[in-house]
């Protein structure tokens, strides 16, 4: 048949050996490769272990139990400070955007937030709160400004006809909430999730480390560092980088799955 | 008399009067047509009107100049979406020719179907009701003429007690035996009646 300038451009055939899981297998081969190669041109396991090594020492580490604890209290605390700041920023940003007079209140201290060195914060709660609910607030407070923030956009890229259209046919508030605002706030809840468990992540094992909570993979990191068991270091942080991957993964497997089921919802009723 | 519906309404976009206490001797029940050109005045003079009802507890029915269908609702979902019974809502789907569309998105309808969906929806939420409102913006946009006869017939089997139009198409005002004001604008102004 012949072809029209209106006609989308023919893709190239992908190369069978180029899949997606292809392409992820040589991207990793590639880059623990290059990470030999500097190991080896280092040379001393102290600065930059091999990933051979890391691999020894990794295997070493999942063989005992307290590293299953250490990886099972971080995710507790990373995914407890993540719910309560996706509720707690869902709630604020209800409040800041359909009740005006509370956005000059509740804004500013958002931005001071989002503004302030997760460090200082770190070091302010150590002295505030006991030891194994640093990381949680911690990750709570990172992930709380970024939940606040995008749902606060989504709520105002709400569609105004759509909007108009509800008032005419005088919907109730929830059902305005399920049918307008709902589908307007869902990418940026989304995304905001998304970026919100890797910052809660990245916040929470930094004041694990800094507060040297007890069974946490932060602890393993800082007492790595301390007696120079470079190795270990990196064995931490590769599991950690597992863990905060699956975390990622199951969430926008739950988050696509929820987003089904409220397309399917009924619709009828004021 | 007039209804107080129509009395001294006054709308301005981006500074400039569109509605300057503009005032209608109309009645509260009937069917009327408001016929100007384009950028006359004639969105503005129902969105007033549509502001006024919402303080109201009378039925409201509106066709948007937009479409304006809920994009995650099917057609039957949409056309019953005002609250009004989904037997209803079916019926006039049916009527308008939409049976076998009964399930399908917004996404998945044809120009024609959606604005034939959006006539269902205002048509079921007025339907029969004396002290209803069924306000219609160019409501028969982007029909063939056999559509346009379908859903005139069908405005006119299931009106409320008042119908407003407005158009610039006096073949929309004569299918549904309006009684017709010429208009013109802004602000808004009527010509001849």
């Amino acid at each position: 048949m012949m072809r029209t300038p209106f006609d989308p451009p023919k893709k190239a055939p992908a190369h069978p050996a180029l899949t997606r899981l292809g392409r992820g297998l040589f991207a990793a081969l590639f880059y623990l490769l290059l990470w030999q190669g500097l190991a080896m041109l280092v040379g001393k396991e102290v600065y930059l272990p091999s990933p051979l090594r890391v691999m020894e020492v990794l295997w070493g580490l999942v063989q005992t139990g307290g590293f299953w604890l250490a990886c099972l209290g971080s995710l507790l605390r990373v995914l407890l400070g993540f719910v309560l700041a996706v509720v707690f920023g869902a709630g604020l940003s209800l409040l800041t955007s359909f009740l005006p007079a509370a956005r000059p209140l509740i804004a500013p201290a958002l931005h001071v937030v989002k503004a302030t060195p997760v460090a200082s914060f770190i070091l302010i709660a150590l002295i505030w709160l006991p030891g194994n609910f640093v990381p949680v607030f911690i990750a709570f407070l990172m992930v709380l400004p970024v939940v606040w923030g995008n749902l606060c956009e989504g709520f105002q890229s709400a569609d105004v006809q759509l909007l108009e259209a509800a008032r005419v046919y005088r919907f109730s508030p929830q059902k305005t909430l399920r049918l307008v605002y709902l589908p307007a706030v869902q990418p940026y809840f989304f995304a905001a999730c998304k970026t919100g468990a890797g910052l809660a992540w990245k916040a929470g094992i930094a004041a694990e480390a800094l507060g040297r909570t007890a069974h946490s993979i932060g602890r393993g990191i800082y007492d790595s560092k301390m007696y120079l068991e470079i190795p270990q270091l990196f064995a931490y942080t590769a599991a950690l980088i597992l863990l905060s991957l699956a975390f990622e993964r199951l969430l926008a497997a739950i988050l696509r799955r929820a987003a089904r089921a409220r397309t399917k919802g009924a619709p009828h009723g004021k | 008399m007039g209804s107080d519906l129509f009395a001294g309404l006054s709308a301005s976009f981006e500074g400039r009067p569109v509605l300057d206490n503009f005032t209608l001797d109309l009645p509260d029940r009937g069917v009327f047509c408001l016929h100007g050109p384009s950028g006359c005045g004639k969105t503005t003079f129902l969105r007033a009107v549509c502001a006024r009802l919402l303080r109201t507890t009378r039925p409201l029915g509106y066709v948007f100049q937009e479409d304006r269908l809920f994009p995650q609702l099917t057609a039957l979902q949409n056309a019953a979406v005002s609250g009004a019974s989904p037997a209803l809502a079916k019926e006039l789907l049916c009527a308008l020719g939409l049976r076998g569309s009964l399930g399908l998105l917004p996404a998945e309808l044809s120009g024609g179907m959606r604005r034939r969906v959006a006539l269902a929806r205002a048509l079921a939420a007025v339907s029969g009701q004396p002290d209803g409102v069924l306000l219609l913006d160019e409501p028969f946009t982007g029909l063939d003429e056999n559509n346009k006869a379908l859903s005139a017939a069908l405005v006119a089997a299931h009106r409320p007690g008042l119908v407003l139009l407005v158009t610039h198409d006096l073949q929309e005002a004569s299918a549904l035996g309006a009684q017709v004001f010429a208009v013109q604008g802004p602000p808004l102004e009527v010509a001849a009646n």
